[in-house]
């Protein structure tokens, strides 16, 4: 099955845990437990911000972002999870449906209906949240 | 001067600790959930988050919610709890021009390309204060959220996409923008970082952005505007200020490839001002605007446009095309070394703790100060009344002579 171009993480990390929970859960019943190495995490951490700036395009800090990491194996797959703010789950079904996409085959195949179902839903609710600012589109008059 | 320690007093300390606490909930009214916090006090929030150079929602709720709403307070235990932490990454270098945008606004021109998106703003509202809000409860709330949707249905999309370009971008284009100035000390690939190492003055601009964006807000407020007010000579006009979600992302620690972990939300400013031709030729043939950059976490815009233009002020001022040096927002170690809010109440609570020693050698000193003017004006008295005493008796001597 053909699947168009989808980037995994950004969906992951922008839909509802619930619903990465859900895609994870699929994976660990796939996978016998014991196929399941955690090789670090979940751990708290921080990631700094590196800001273009637009003046001179340089780089800044900008400022520190809470997140939560997390580093397995999957069979043998390396599966990696960071999400924004404290948030064990959500890292570690992140790294599971990572590590399961890696590994091509029908639960790969599943894994990605699911998220282009998802990304659907995504790309909606911020269609609406655009419609919603879109109303205070202005266009002052000079007088 | 020297400190001395004092110690003791922990049975009072401990009972001030309670008594705090007592304070905070003695109004017996239901406690405040942190969900509450994160979403009707969003822009609270967002500024601890901006002060205390950690975006975290949560945490900054909560660090609300524990100091009774002291902005400074809460962003102090977001510092704190930052320096329990491993910094894990850096993301990968983040564009503005990647933000889905809430809001976007220009003063240079009335048709930007992409157009004006006013926003979530109260620039535009009476400042009355509106007392139905005393009798909110979660009946209208959800009579409000039902209306306000029932509206936007209505709207018909107009199928753009919520990312715009940069209305400097297309200045830049029309050749309106001088080029930026290179400074020697600052062409480094790898940004300054003044949580890893301390500043020195002159300082590479990363540092001072960086500075700046973890500011705070009032006193970046305070300096800019008296920049504009007439200690100094920026002439500031609003190029843009866009608010929205930025997407983050890190380096697969495998492979390298962009992995996105979120999105955040940011306020970019920047301020187009002109450049002020003194003795340069160059320049004063070819007239150009100059800019500066305002950034902070969350949705802080009075932060931003401050940061902009306090930006700018020093840039014209270190490259010497000054915009009046004359007022302290342009000297960009008085600025720098003064806007951190953590720092600057620090310094300023430290005078609340015990001095009992080091003023008792103030008491000192002032009291032998005391003896010995003491002791000098009675010499003065003594040496005055001689002299007097000695007039007198040559008056006498004379009239007797006489």
């Amino acid at each position: 099955m053909n699947h168009p171009q989808i980037n995994h993480y950004q969906i992951l990390a922008n839909c509802e845990e619930l619903l990465v929970c859900q895609l994870a859960e699929k994976v660990l019943m796939e996978y016998p437990t014991g196929q399941l190495r955690l090789l670090s995490g979940p751990l708290q951490g921080l990631v700094m911000l590196r800001m273009r700036e637009s003046v001179e395009d340089r780089q800044f800090n900008a400022g520190e972002i809470l997140v939560t990491e997390v580093k397995l194996e999957l069979d043998g797959q390396f599966g990696y999870g960071m999400v924004l703010g404290k948030s064990e789950r959500r890292a570690m079904a992140v790294a599971l449906v990572d590590a399961a996409l890696r590994k091509d085959g029908l639960l790969a195949e599943w894994l990605k209906t699911e998220l282009e179902r998802i990304n659907e839903i995504l790309l909606s609710n911020r269609e609406r949240l655009y419609q919603i600012v879109n109303t205070t589109r202005v266009e002052f008059e000079t007088m | 001067m020297g400190y001395v320690a004092t110690k003791g007093g922990t049975e009072a300390v401990l009972k001030a600790e309670q008594l705090v606490e007592y304070f905070r909930l003695r109004g017996e009214t239901e406690p405040i959930k942190i969900e509450q916090i994160k979403s009707q006090f969003r822009l609270a929030v967002d500024r601890a988050m901006s002060e205390g150079s950690l975006y975290a929602p949560e945490l900054a709720a909560l660090a609300l919610k524990q100091s009774e709403g002291d902005a400074v307070e809460a962003s102090f235990l977001l510092r704190a709890y930052r320096s329990t932490l491993p910094r894990l990454s850096y993301s990968l270098p983040a564009n503005g021009t990647r933000m889905r945008l809430i809001r976007r606004i220009s003063s240079t021109f009335k048709d930007i390309p992409g157009g004006q998106l006013l926003g979530p703003t109260r620039d535009y509202q009476p400042r009355l204060l509106n007392t139905l809000l005393t009798s909110e409860s979660s009946e209208t709330m959800r009579r409000f959220l039902a209306n306000f949707e029932k509206q936007v249905e209505s709207n018909e999309t107009d199928g753009q996409s919520s990312t715009f370009p940069k209305v400097i971008d297309s200045m830049r284009e029309q050749d309106l923008l001088a080029e930026a100035a290179s400074i020697g000390d600052d062409d480094i690939d790898e940004p300054f970082d003044v949580t890893r190492k301390a500043t020195s003055f002159p300082a590479p601009r990363s540092a001072r952005l960086q500075i700046m964006a973890r500011g705070d807000a009032g006193s970046l407020l305070a300096l800019a505007y008296s920049s504009i007010r007439g200690y100094g000579d920026v002439h500031p006009t609003l190029g843009e200020m866009r608010v929205g979600y930025l997407p983050i992302e890190v380096a697969h620690p495998l492979t390298g490839e962009s992995v996105e972990i979120g999105e955040i939300m940011i306020t970019e400013c920047e301020m187009v001002s002109r450049v002020k031709a003194t003795g340069n030729e160059e320049i004063e043939l070819s007239p150009k605007f100059g800019l500066g950059y305002g950034f902070s976490f969350g949705h802080g815009e009075d932060k931003a446009v401050s940061m902009s233009i306090l930006d700018r002020a020093i840039s014209a001022a270190k490259s010497g095309k000054v915009h009046g040096q004359s007022g302290p927002a342009a000297d960009e170690e008085f600025v720098l070394q003064h806007i951190d809010a953590i720092e600057a109440s620090g310094f300023t609570a430290h005078y609340k703790l015990p001095h009992y020693v080091t003023f008792q050698a103030d008491i000192s000193v002032l009291e032998r100060a005391k003896d010995h003017a003491t002791a000098k004006n009675a010499a003065q008295a003594e040496k005055q009344l001689r002299l007097q005493q000695k007039l007198a008796k040559d008056a006498q001597d004379n009239t007797l002579l006489d």
